[in-house]
Protein backbone atom coordinates (compact mmCIF):
# COMPACT_ATOMS: atom_id res chain seq x y z
CA UNK A 1 0.00 0.00 0.00
CA UNK A 2 1.47 3.11 -1.08
CA UNK A 3 1.18 6.20 1.76
CA UNK A 4 0.45 8.89 -0.22
CA UNK A 5 0.17 11.47 2.28
CA UNK A 6 2.63 11.87 4.92
CA UNK A 7 2.43 14.30 7.81
CA UNK A 8 5.19 15.78 10.34
CA UNK A 9 3.57 15.84 14.09
CA UNK A 10 6.12 15.95 17.17
CA UNK A 11 9.16 15.00 15.35
CA UNK A 12 7.27 11.80 13.98
CA UNK A 13 6.30 10.47 10.83
CA UNK A 14 2.24 10.04 11.25
CA UNK A 15 1.20 9.77 7.35
CA UNK A 16 -2.16 7.94 6.70
CA UNK A 17 -2.19 6.33 3.83
CA UNK A 18 -5.26 7.62 1.67
CA UNK A 19 -5.52 4.08 -0.16
CA UNK A 20 -9.70 3.87 -0.55
CA UNK A 21 -9.67 0.15 -1.25
CA UNK A 22 -10.58 -2.41 1.29
CA UNK A 23 -7.44 -3.69 2.89
CA UNK A 24 -7.23 -7.32 2.99
CA UNK A 25 -6.52 -9.30 5.71
CA UNK A 26 -3.07 -8.79 6.34
CA UNK A 27 -2.70 -9.88 9.84
CA UNK A 28 -2.27 -13.50 10.94
CA UNK A 29 -1.03 -15.44 13.94
CA UNK A 30 2.52 -14.44 13.43
CA UNK A 31 3.61 -11.38 14.59
CA UNK A 32 6.68 -10.53 12.16
CA UNK A 33 5.80 -6.78 12.51
CA UNK A 34 6.35 -6.57 16.34
CA UNK A 35 9.74 -8.03 15.83
CA UNK A 36 11.24 -4.83 14.06
CA UNK A 37 13.51 -3.51 16.53
CA UNK A 38 12.91 -0.40 15.96
CA UNK A 39 9.50 0.63 14.82
CA UNK A 40 10.07 3.12 11.81
CA UNK A 41 6.22 3.04 9.71
CA UNK A 42 4.51 5.83 10.06
CA UNK A 43 0.97 6.40 11.71
CA UNK A 44 -0.82 5.60 8.33
CA UNK A 45 0.98 2.57 7.60
CA UNK A 46 0.32 1.17 11.43
CA UNK A 47 -3.23 1.95 11.20
CA UNK A 48 -3.51 -0.26 7.89
CA UNK A 49 -1.81 -2.96 9.64
CA UNK A 50 -3.43 -2.91 13.10
CA UNK A 51 -7.23 -1.75 12.24
CA UNK A 52 -7.98 -5.29 11.52
CA UNK A 53 -6.51 -6.83 14.85
CA UNK A 54 -7.69 -4.29 17.02
CA UNK A 55 -11.17 -4.18 15.48
CA UNK A 56 -11.49 -7.91 15.89
CA UNK A 57 -10.32 -7.91 19.40
CA UNK A 58 -12.70 -5.71 20.44
CA UNK A 59 -15.85 -7.11 18.50
CA UNK A 60 -14.72 -10.56 20.34
CA UNK A 61 -14.61 -8.55 23.72
CA UNK A 62 -17.72 -5.85 23.22
CA UNK A 63 -21.35 -7.11 23.70
CA UNK A 64 -22.28 -5.57 19.92
CA UNK A 65 -20.79 -4.45 17.32
CA UNK A 66 -21.22 -1.16 17.63
CA UNK A 67 -19.79 -0.85 20.36
CA UNK A 68 -17.05 -2.39 19.72
CA UNK A 69 -16.94 -0.20 16.62
CA UNK A 70 -16.89 2.95 18.39
CA UNK A 71 -14.34 1.71 20.51
CA UNK A 72 -12.25 0.90 17.84
CA UNK A 73 -12.61 4.64 17.11
CA UNK A 74 -11.97 5.57 20.24
CA UNK A 75 -8.71 3.74 20.18
CA UNK A 76 -7.17 4.97 17.02
CA UNK A 77 -8.27 8.65 17.81
CA UNK A 78 -6.60 7.89 21.71
CA UNK A 79 -3.26 6.89 19.37
CA UNK A 80 -3.31 9.60 16.94
CA UNK A 81 -3.43 11.75 19.70
CA UNK A 82 -0.75 10.34 21.89
CA UNK A 83 1.43 9.05 18.26
CA UNK A 84 4.14 11.46 19.96
CA UNK A 85 4.41 9.85 23.15
CA UNK A 86 4.77 6.36 21.18
CA UNK A 87 8.70 5.11 21.74
CA UNK A 88 9.00 3.41 18.80
CA UNK A 89 11.92 1.14 20.23
CA UNK A 90 9.07 -0.97 21.19
CA UNK A 91 6.63 -3.14 19.25
CA UNK A 92 3.84 -1.08 18.19
CA UNK A 93 1.32 -3.83 19.04
CA UNK A 94 2.19 -3.82 22.73
CA UNK A 95 1.09 0.13 23.02
CA UNK A 96 -1.64 -0.06 20.64
CA UNK A 97 -3.40 -3.25 22.65
CA UNK A 98 -2.69 -1.15 25.67
CA UNK A 99 -4.68 1.47 24.54
CA UNK A 100 -7.68 -0.73 23.30
CA UNK A 101 -7.63 -2.63 26.81
CA UNK A 102 -7.85 0.44 28.44
CA UNK A 103 -10.58 1.82 26.47
CA UNK A 104 -12.17 -1.56 26.65
CA UNK A 105 -11.68 -1.49 30.61
CA UNK A 106 -13.32 2.00 30.47
CA UNK A 107 -16.23 0.55 28.51
CA UNK A 108 -16.70 -2.73 31.14
CA UNK A 109 -16.95 0.14 33.66
CA UNK A 110 -19.53 2.53 32.27
CA UNK A 111 -21.67 -0.59 31.03
CA UNK A 112 -21.73 -1.95 34.64
CA UNK A 113 -23.22 1.88 35.27
CA UNK A 114 -25.77 1.89 32.28
CA UNK A 115 -26.16 -2.26 31.62
CA UNK A 116 -27.48 -2.76 27.84
CA UNK A 117 -28.69 -6.44 26.66
CA UNK A 118 -25.71 -7.87 25.29
CA UNK A 119 -26.21 -8.89 21.47
CA UNK A 120 -24.29 -11.24 19.19
CA UNK A 121 -21.86 -10.17 17.10
CA UNK A 122 -21.09 -13.57 15.21
CA UNK A 123 -24.26 -14.17 13.84
CA UNK A 124 -24.89 -10.37 13.03
CA UNK A 125 -24.63 -10.39 8.86
CA UNK A 126 -26.00 -7.17 8.67
CA UNK A 127 -22.69 -5.21 8.04
CA UNK A 128 -22.23 -5.02 4.91
CA UNK A 129 -18.75 -4.74 5.47
CA UNK A 130 -18.67 -8.43 6.56
CA UNK A 131 -16.47 -10.44 4.77
CA UNK A 132 -16.92 -14.12 5.97
CA UNK A 133 -14.72 -15.31 3.61
CA UNK A 134 -12.71 -17.01 6.43
CA UNK A 135 -15.02 -18.25 8.59
CA UNK A 136 -14.31 -22.37 9.20
CA UNK A 137 -16.66 -22.88 11.93
CA UNK A 138 -20.26 -22.49 11.97
CA UNK A 139 -22.29 -20.63 14.36
CA UNK A 140 -23.29 -23.17 16.60
CA UNK A 141 -19.29 -23.89 16.92
CA UNK A 142 -18.54 -19.96 17.25
CA UNK A 143 -21.19 -19.44 19.66
CA UNK A 144 -20.13 -22.18 22.27
CA UNK A 145 -16.69 -21.55 22.06
CA UNK A 146 -17.93 -17.63 22.95
CA UNK A 147 -19.97 -19.08 25.47
CA UNK A 148 -17.18 -20.85 26.99
CA UNK A 149 -14.77 -18.02 27.00
CA UNK A 150 -17.19 -15.64 28.76
CA UNK A 151 -17.11 -18.26 31.74
CA UNK A 152 -13.35 -17.72 32.09
CA UNK A 153 -11.87 -15.05 34.78
CA UNK A 154 -11.61 -11.51 33.76
CA UNK A 155 -8.02 -12.36 33.50
CA UNK A 156 -8.19 -15.47 32.15
CA UNK A 157 -10.47 -13.76 29.20
CA UNK A 158 -8.30 -10.80 28.87
CA UNK A 159 -5.17 -12.94 28.49
CA UNK A 160 -6.64 -15.97 26.03
CA UNK A 161 -8.33 -12.68 23.74
CA UNK A 162 -5.33 -10.59 23.47
CA UNK A 163 -3.14 -13.86 23.33
CA UNK A 164 -5.43 -15.51 20.44
CA UNK A 165 -7.57 -12.66 19.03
CA UNK A 166 -4.99 -9.88 19.36
CA UNK A 167 -2.39 -12.17 18.17
CA UNK A 168 0.20 -10.92 20.82
CA UNK A 169 3.28 -12.38 21.76
CA UNK A 170 3.39 -13.67 25.88
CA UNK A 171 5.83 -10.76 26.33
CA UNK A 172 3.28 -8.20 24.69
CA UNK A 173 0.59 -9.71 26.69
CA UNK A 174 2.01 -8.70 29.53
CA UNK A 175 2.75 -5.21 28.92
CA UNK A 176 -0.45 -4.74 28.02
CA UNK A 177 -1.75 -6.15 31.46
CA UNK A 178 1.36 -4.88 33.75
CA UNK A 179 1.89 -8.66 34.58
CA UNK A 180 5.07 -10.35 34.34
CA UNK A 181 5.56 -13.07 31.42
CA UNK A 182 5.44 -15.75 33.78
CA UNK A 183 1.89 -14.36 35.81
CA UNK A 184 0.52 -14.61 31.76
CA UNK A 185 2.06 -17.88 30.98
CA UNK A 186 0.21 -19.27 33.79
CA UNK A 187 -3.03 -17.51 33.83
CA UNK A 188 -2.93 -18.60 29.85
CA UNK A 189 -2.31 -21.65 30.85
CA UNK A 190 -5.17 -22.48 33.46
CA UNK A 191 -7.07 -20.25 31.04
CA UNK A 192 -6.76 -22.89 28.25
CA UNK A 193 -6.83 -26.27 31.21
CA UNK A 194 -10.57 -24.30 32.05
CA UNK A 195 -12.01 -23.86 28.63
CA UNK A 196 -10.45 -27.61 27.78
CA UNK A 197 -12.52 -28.25 30.77
CA UNK A 198 -15.66 -26.86 29.68
CA UNK A 199 -15.51 -28.18 26.43
CA UNK A 200 -14.99 -31.59 27.61
CA UNK A 201 -17.35 -31.43 30.02
CA UNK A 202 -19.91 -29.99 27.08
CA UNK A 203 -18.82 -33.40 24.47
CA UNK A 204 -19.01 -35.49 27.99
CA UNK A 205 -22.77 -34.45 28.77
CA UNK B 1 1.76 -18.26 4.46
CA UNK B 2 -0.85 -18.02 7.42
CA UNK B 3 -1.03 -21.86 7.12
CA UNK B 4 2.79 -22.06 7.15
CA UNK B 5 3.24 -19.84 10.22
CA UNK B 6 0.36 -21.99 12.30
CA UNK B 7 2.67 -24.99 12.51
CA UNK B 8 5.39 -22.72 13.90
CA UNK B 9 2.90 -21.01 15.99
CA UNK B 10 2.27 -24.45 17.65
CA UNK B 11 5.57 -26.00 17.53
CA UNK B 12 6.71 -22.45 19.99
CA UNK B 13 3.53 -23.93 22.24
CA UNK B 14 4.29 -25.19 25.16
CA UNK B 15 3.54 -28.94 26.29
CA UNK B 16 0.14 -27.84 27.69
CA UNK B 17 -0.74 -26.33 24.69
CA UNK B 18 -0.08 -29.36 23.01
CA UNK B 19 -2.28 -31.18 24.37
CA UNK B 20 -4.44 -32.71 22.04
CA UNK B 21 -7.89 -30.89 23.13
CA UNK B 22 -6.00 -27.41 23.54
CA UNK B 23 -4.26 -27.83 20.24
CA UNK B 24 -7.54 -28.51 18.65
CA UNK B 25 -9.17 -25.35 20.97
CA UNK B 26 -6.96 -23.32 19.72
CA UNK B 27 -7.20 -24.31 16.09
CA UNK B 28 -11.00 -22.83 16.74
CA UNK B 29 -9.91 -20.02 18.29
CA UNK B 30 -7.95 -19.20 15.77
CA UNK B 31 -11.03 -20.27 13.26
CA UNK B 32 -13.38 -17.99 15.88
CA UNK B 33 -10.90 -14.55 15.30
CA UNK B 34 -10.84 -15.22 11.57
CA UNK B 35 -14.78 -15.58 12.10
CA UNK B 36 -14.56 -12.21 13.50
CA UNK B 37 -16.19 -10.03 10.59
CA UNK B 38 -13.96 -6.39 10.59
CA UNK B 39 -15.91 -3.18 9.38
CA UNK B 40 -13.66 -2.29 6.82
CA UNK B 41 -16.61 0.28 6.07
CA UNK B 42 -15.48 1.99 9.47
CA UNK B 43 -11.81 1.30 8.49
CA UNK B 44 -12.46 3.95 5.64
CA UNK B 45 -14.12 6.32 7.38
CA UNK B 46 -11.71 6.21 10.23
CA UNK B 47 -8.98 6.80 8.35
CA UNK B 48 -10.68 10.16 6.59
CA UNK B 49 -11.25 11.08 10.21
CA UNK B 50 -7.96 10.54 11.41
CA UNK B 51 -6.66 11.93 8.02
CA UNK B 52 -8.53 15.40 8.81
CA UNK B 53 -7.29 15.50 12.33
CA UNK B 54 -4.03 14.62 11.33
CA UNK B 55 -4.13 18.19 8.86
CA UNK B 56 -5.05 19.91 11.69
CA UNK B 57 -2.76 18.52 13.92
CA UNK B 58 -0.24 19.39 11.39
CA UNK B 59 -1.43 22.89 10.71
CA UNK B 60 -1.33 23.01 15.16
CA UNK B 61 2.07 22.00 14.83
CA UNK B 62 3.09 24.22 11.97
CA UNK B 63 1.73 27.41 14.20
CA UNK B 64 3.51 26.14 17.18
CA UNK B 65 6.15 25.98 14.71
CA UNK B 66 5.54 29.05 13.58
CA UNK B 67 5.45 30.85 16.67
CA UNK B 68 8.47 30.05 17.97
CA UNK B 69 10.49 31.80 15.73
CA UNK B 70 8.17 34.94 16.81
CA UNK B 71 9.29 33.49 21.00
CA UNK B 72 12.90 33.33 19.73
CA UNK B 73 12.24 37.28 17.83
CA UNK B 74 10.82 37.91 21.16
CA UNK B 75 13.97 36.79 22.69
CA UNK B 76 16.09 38.55 20.14
CA UNK B 77 14.43 41.45 20.35
CA UNK B 78 14.64 41.55 24.27
CA UNK B 79 18.49 40.86 23.75
CA UNK B 80 18.28 43.40 21.45
CA UNK B 81 16.95 45.89 23.43
CA UNK B 82 18.73 45.02 25.87
CA UNK B 83 22.05 45.94 24.55
CA UNK B 84 20.69 48.89 22.63
CA UNK B 85 19.62 50.00 26.75
CA UNK B 86 23.16 48.96 27.79
CA UNK B 87 24.43 51.04 24.47
CA UNK B 88 22.77 54.14 25.24
CA UNK B 89 23.31 53.67 28.95
CA UNK B 90 26.76 53.95 28.00
CA UNK B 91 26.50 56.81 25.12
CA UNK B 92 24.44 58.51 27.69
CA UNK B 93 27.34 57.85 30.09
CA UNK B 94 29.70 59.19 27.41
CA UNK B 95 27.72 61.81 26.96
CA UNK B 96 26.93 63.24 30.24
CA UNK B 97 30.67 62.04 31.34
CA UNK B 98 32.48 64.94 33.83
CA UNK B 99 35.62 62.86 33.97
CA UNK B 100 37.75 64.53 31.54
CA UNK B 101 40.92 65.63 33.35
CA UNK B 102 44.10 67.37 32.63
CA UNK B 103 46.80 65.52 34.77
CA UNK B 104 50.59 66.02 35.37
CA UNK B 105 50.17 69.90 34.86
CA UNK B 106 53.29 72.12 34.05
CA UNK B 107 54.00 75.34 33.55
CA UNK B 108 56.79 75.56 30.74
CA UNK B 109 59.33 78.04 32.26
CA UNK B 110 60.87 78.90 28.53
CA UNK B 111 63.81 81.43 28.86
CA UNK B 112 62.70 84.27 26.49
CA UNK B 113 64.37 87.74 25.74
CA UNK B 114 61.31 88.98 24.18
CA UNK B 115 57.47 89.16 25.51
CA UNK B 116 55.43 85.86 24.69
CA UNK B 117 52.40 87.17 22.61
CA UNK B 118 51.40 83.41 21.18
CA UNK B 119 52.29 79.47 21.35
CA UNK B 120 51.17 76.56 19.83
CA UNK B 121 51.96 73.05 19.65
CA UNK B 122 53.35 70.76 16.84
CA UNK B 123 51.12 68.75 15.67
CA UNK B 124 53.34 65.43 17.27
CA UNK B 125 53.58 67.18 19.94
CA UNK B 126 57.30 67.13 20.03
CA UNK B 127 57.74 71.01 20.00
CA UNK B 128 56.83 74.36 21.01
CA UNK B 129 56.57 77.37 19.23
CA UNK B 130 56.44 81.10 20.90
CA UNK B 131 55.97 84.17 19.12
CA UNK B 132 57.24 87.04 20.37
CA UNK B 133 57.08 90.80 17.99
CA UNK B 134 60.02 89.73 15.81
CA UNK B 135 60.40 86.36 15.58
CA UNK B 136 59.48 82.44 15.92
CA UNK B 137 61.50 80.38 18.94
CA UNK B 138 60.93 76.45 18.65
CA UNK B 139 61.72 74.32 21.42
CA UNK B 140 61.60 70.67 22.35
CA UNK B 141 59.65 68.67 24.63
CA UNK B 142 62.84 69.27 27.69
CA UNK B 143 62.60 73.29 26.75
CA UNK B 144 65.47 73.73 24.75
CA UNK B 145 65.47 75.93 22.29
CA UNK B 146 66.14 74.31 19.21
CA UNK B 147 65.85 77.19 16.48
CA UNK B 148 65.16 80.81 15.95
CA UNK B 149 63.28 82.14 12.55
CA UNK B 150 63.16 85.94 12.19
CA UNK B 151 60.11 86.93 10.97
CA UNK B 152 59.96 89.39 7.58
CA UNK B 153 57.82 92.26 8.82
CA UNK B 154 58.57 92.97 11.88
CA UNK B 155 57.07 96.83 11.55
CA UNK B 156 53.52 95.53 12.57
CA UNK B 157 51.88 93.91 15.43
CA UNK B 158 52.25 90.39 15.42
CA UNK B 159 48.91 88.68 16.90
CA UNK B 160 48.68 85.23 16.66
CA UNK B 161 50.49 82.08 15.09
CA UNK B 162 49.27 78.33 14.20
CA UNK B 163 51.40 75.41 13.46
CA UNK B 164 50.10 73.41 9.86
CA UNK B 165 48.47 69.78 10.82
CA UNK B 166 51.85 68.38 8.50
CA UNK B 167 54.04 70.38 10.40
CA UNK B 168 56.11 72.17 8.74
CA UNK B 169 54.61 75.52 8.23
CA UNK B 170 54.06 77.93 11.00
CA UNK B 171 50.46 80.88 10.06
CA UNK B 172 51.05 84.00 11.64
CA UNK B 173 49.07 87.12 11.47
CA UNK B 174 50.61 90.82 11.33
CA UNK B 175 48.98 93.74 11.31
CA UNK B 176 49.90 97.36 11.27
CA UNK B 177 48.13 100.70 10.08
CA UNK B 178 47.91 99.49 6.62
CA UNK B 179 47.45 96.33 6.85
CA UNK B 180 46.10 93.01 8.39
CA UNK B 181 48.30 89.93 6.77
CA UNK B 182 48.47 85.95 6.77
CA UNK B 183 51.62 84.75 6.48
CA UNK B 184 53.17 81.10 6.11
CA UNK B 185 56.79 80.55 7.71
CA UNK B 186 58.09 77.40 5.97
CA UNK B 187 60.51 75.55 9.47
CA UNK B 188 62.72 73.74 7.33
CA UNK B 189 63.39 76.79 4.99
CA UNK B 190 63.17 79.66 7.07
CA UNK B 191 61.45 81.01 4.33
CA UNK B 192 58.28 83.03 4.61
CA UNK B 193 55.37 84.13 1.95
CA UNK B 194 51.89 86.52 2.10
CA UNK B 195 49.02 84.11 1.44
CA UNK B 196 46.60 86.96 2.29
CA UNK B 197 46.48 91.00 3.32
CA UNK B 198 43.54 92.92 3.66
CA UNK B 199 42.50 96.37 5.27
CA UNK B 200 43.19 96.09 8.98
CA UNK B 201 41.08 94.27 10.91
CA UNK B 202 40.87 92.77 14.24
CA UNK B 203 42.29 89.15 14.59
CA UNK B 204 40.61 86.59 16.99
CA UNK B 205 41.95 83.00 16.20
CA UNK B 206 42.75 80.69 13.44
CA UNK B 207 42.64 77.30 12.61
CA UNK B 208 43.78 74.77 9.93
CA UNK B 209 40.63 73.00 7.99
CA UNK B 210 42.90 71.22 6.22
CA UNK B 211 46.61 71.29 4.87
CA UNK B 212 45.91 73.92 2.16
CA UNK B 213 42.84 75.81 4.04
CA UNK B 214 43.33 78.00 6.86
CA UNK B 215 40.29 79.48 9.05
CA UNK B 216 41.02 82.70 10.18
CA UNK B 217 39.34 85.24 12.57
CA UNK B 218 39.28 88.52 10.50
CA UNK B 219 37.46 91.88 12.00
CA UNK B 220 34.57 88.99 13.55
CA UNK B 221 34.22 87.03 10.72
CA UNK B 222 36.12 83.56 10.22
CA UNK B 223 37.40 83.28 6.39
CA UNK B 224 38.59 80.40 4.62
CA UNK B 225 41.73 80.99 3.37
CA UNK B 226 43.96 78.44 0.55
CA UNK B 227 46.96 78.34 1.72
CA UNK B 228 48.10 77.47 -2.06
CA UNK B 229 46.55 79.26 -4.13
CA UNK B 230 44.48 83.11 -3.92
CA UNK B 231 41.22 82.09 -3.25
CA UNK B 232 39.61 82.83 -0.41
CA UNK B 233 36.01 83.16 1.45
CA UNK B 234 33.86 83.94 4.07
CA UNK B 235 32.47 81.52 6.04
CA UNK B 236 31.06 82.59 9.03
CA UNK B 237 30.16 85.15 11.43
CA UNK B 238 32.46 85.23 14.58
CA UNK B 239 35.98 84.54 16.01
CA UNK B 240 38.05 81.41 17.41
CA UNK B 241 37.14 78.55 14.82
CA UNK B 242 37.80 75.56 15.79
CA UNK B 243 37.39 72.40 13.41
CA UNK B 244 36.59 68.75 14.79
CA UNK B 245 39.41 66.31 14.01
CA UNK B 246 37.56 65.48 11.09
CA UNK B 247 36.56 68.33 9.74
CA UNK B 248 32.67 68.22 9.87
CA UNK B 249 31.58 71.20 12.42
CA UNK B 250 33.03 74.02 13.01
CA UNK B 251 33.11 75.84 16.90
CA UNK B 252 32.88 79.34 17.27
CA UNK B 253 32.43 82.35 19.62
CA UNK B 254 29.57 84.59 18.57
CA UNK B 255 28.04 87.56 20.48
CA UNK B 256 29.37 86.23 23.36
CA UNK B 257 28.42 82.27 22.44
CA UNK B 258 29.61 79.28 21.59
CA UNK B 259 28.05 78.11 18.62
CA UNK B 260 28.64 74.84 16.39
CA UNK B 261 28.21 75.25 12.65
CA UNK B 262 28.38 71.84 10.12
CA UNK B 263 30.77 72.38 6.99
CA UNK B 264 27.82 73.48 4.89
CA UNK B 265 27.53 76.19 6.78
CA UNK B 266 24.09 74.99 8.75
CA UNK B 267 24.13 76.00 12.84
CA UNK B 268 23.99 73.17 14.42
CA UNK B 269 23.46 74.27 17.68
CA UNK B 270 24.72 76.98 20.31
CA UNK B 271 26.00 75.56 23.20
CA UNK B 272 25.71 78.44 25.28
CA UNK B 273 27.98 81.77 26.96
CA UNK B 274 31.71 81.32 26.62
CA UNK B 275 35.06 81.35 24.39
CA UNK B 276 37.91 79.71 23.44
CA UNK B 277 36.12 76.60 21.92
CA UNK B 278 38.29 73.51 21.20
CA UNK B 279 37.57 70.03 20.28
CA UNK B 280 38.81 67.07 22.49
CA UNK B 281 37.24 64.41 20.17
CA UNK B 282 35.16 64.69 17.28
CA UNK B 283 31.50 65.22 19.08
CA UNK B 284 33.07 66.73 22.63
CA UNK B 285 34.04 70.32 22.48
CA UNK B 286 36.15 71.67 25.42
CA UNK B 287 35.59 75.56 26.30
CA UNK B 288 35.98 78.16 28.48
CA UNK B 289 32.62 79.38 29.85
CA UNK B 290 31.16 82.58 31.00
CA UNK B 291 32.40 82.30 34.79
CA UNK B 292 35.87 80.94 33.34
CA UNK B 293 35.68 77.57 34.29
CA UNK B 294 35.63 74.42 31.69
CA UNK B 295 32.83 73.34 30.34
CA UNK B 296 33.06 69.94 28.12
CA UNK B 297 29.68 69.61 25.69
CA UNK B 298 28.03 66.94 23.35
CA UNK B 299 27.03 69.40 20.94
CA UNK B 300 25.04 66.70 18.32
CA UNK B 301 23.43 65.10 21.13
CA UNK B 302 20.07 65.09 20.80
CA UNK B 303 19.89 66.72 24.67
CA UNK B 304 23.11 68.38 25.00
CA UNK B 305 24.06 69.00 28.70
CA UNK B 306 26.88 71.19 29.10
CA UNK B 307 29.15 69.74 31.83
CA UNK B 308 32.10 70.96 34.05
CA UNK B 309 35.12 70.28 32.41
CA UNK B 310 38.36 69.72 33.53
CA UNK B 311 40.46 72.50 35.78
CA UNK B 312 43.29 74.21 34.26
CA UNK B 313 45.75 75.09 36.51
CA UNK B 314 46.88 78.57 37.58
CA UNK B 315 45.43 81.61 37.78
CA UNK B 316 44.82 84.74 35.56
CA UNK B 317 43.11 85.15 32.70
CA UNK B 318 43.31 81.88 29.93
CA UNK B 319 43.82 83.69 26.51
CA UNK B 320 44.25 80.45 24.57
CA UNK B 321 43.79 77.03 24.92
CA UNK B 322 45.51 74.45 22.32
CA UNK B 323 45.35 71.08 21.20
CA UNK B 324 47.90 68.48 20.17
CA UNK B 325 46.26 67.00 16.86
CA UNK B 326 45.84 63.72 18.86
CA UNK B 327 44.09 66.07 21.48
CA UNK B 328 46.03 64.58 24.43
CA UNK B 329 48.26 67.36 25.10
CA UNK B 330 46.84 70.73 26.27
CA UNK B 331 48.72 74.11 25.96
CA UNK B 332 47.17 77.08 28.13
CA UNK B 333 48.31 80.40 27.72
CA UNK B 334 47.06 82.59 30.67
CA UNK B 335 48.27 85.83 31.72
CA UNK B 336 49.35 86.23 34.97
CA UNK B 337 50.66 89.99 36.16
CA UNK B 338 50.56 91.01 32.09
CA UNK B 339 52.67 88.04 31.11
CA UNK B 340 51.85 85.38 28.80
CA UNK B 341 51.94 81.94 31.13
CA UNK B 342 52.22 78.54 29.56
CA UNK B 343 50.64 75.29 30.96
CA UNK B 344 50.81 72.21 29.41
CA UNK B 345 48.64 68.99 30.62
CA UNK B 346 48.16 65.56 29.63
CA UNK B 347 44.27 65.03 29.10
CA UNK B 348 42.42 62.22 30.12
CA UNK B 349 39.19 60.83 29.11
Amino acid sequence: MLASTRMGWGGRRIGLATNQAHSSENTDMSNNSCDQNLEERDFGELYDEYFDRVNRYLRCRANNVWDADDLTTTVFLKALEKFHQYDRRNPFASWIFRIAHNTFIDYLRKKKEYPLEPTSWVFEESDETWQPERQVLDKEQIEFLHEKLSRLTGDQRDVLTLRYFADLKISQVAEVLGKSESAIKMIAFRGMKQLQQLVKGCEQG
Amino acid sequence: MKDQQRPRKLNQATDEERDPIISKLLMHLQEMRESVPINYRLKQDLKKRLLEQMKQMNMTNVEIESTKPMKNNRKRLSIIMVVVGVFLAIMLFIGLKTDVSIAKWQQLSIPSMDPMIDADLSPKDDRIVLLSQSHLSFYNKEGDKENTISLPSAKGKIVGIEWSPLGHEVAWVVTDDHHTSVWLTNIGTNSSRLVWQGSPTTYDGMDWSTPDWLLASLGEEVWKISTVSSEMTLAFTGTEPSGSPNGELIALHHGGEIEVWDRDGKLIRKVGKGQHPVWIENDFLFFVDERGDTAVVHPVAEKMKVKKGPALHGEGKILFIRLSDDRKRVLVGRVQSDELHLWKGQVRK
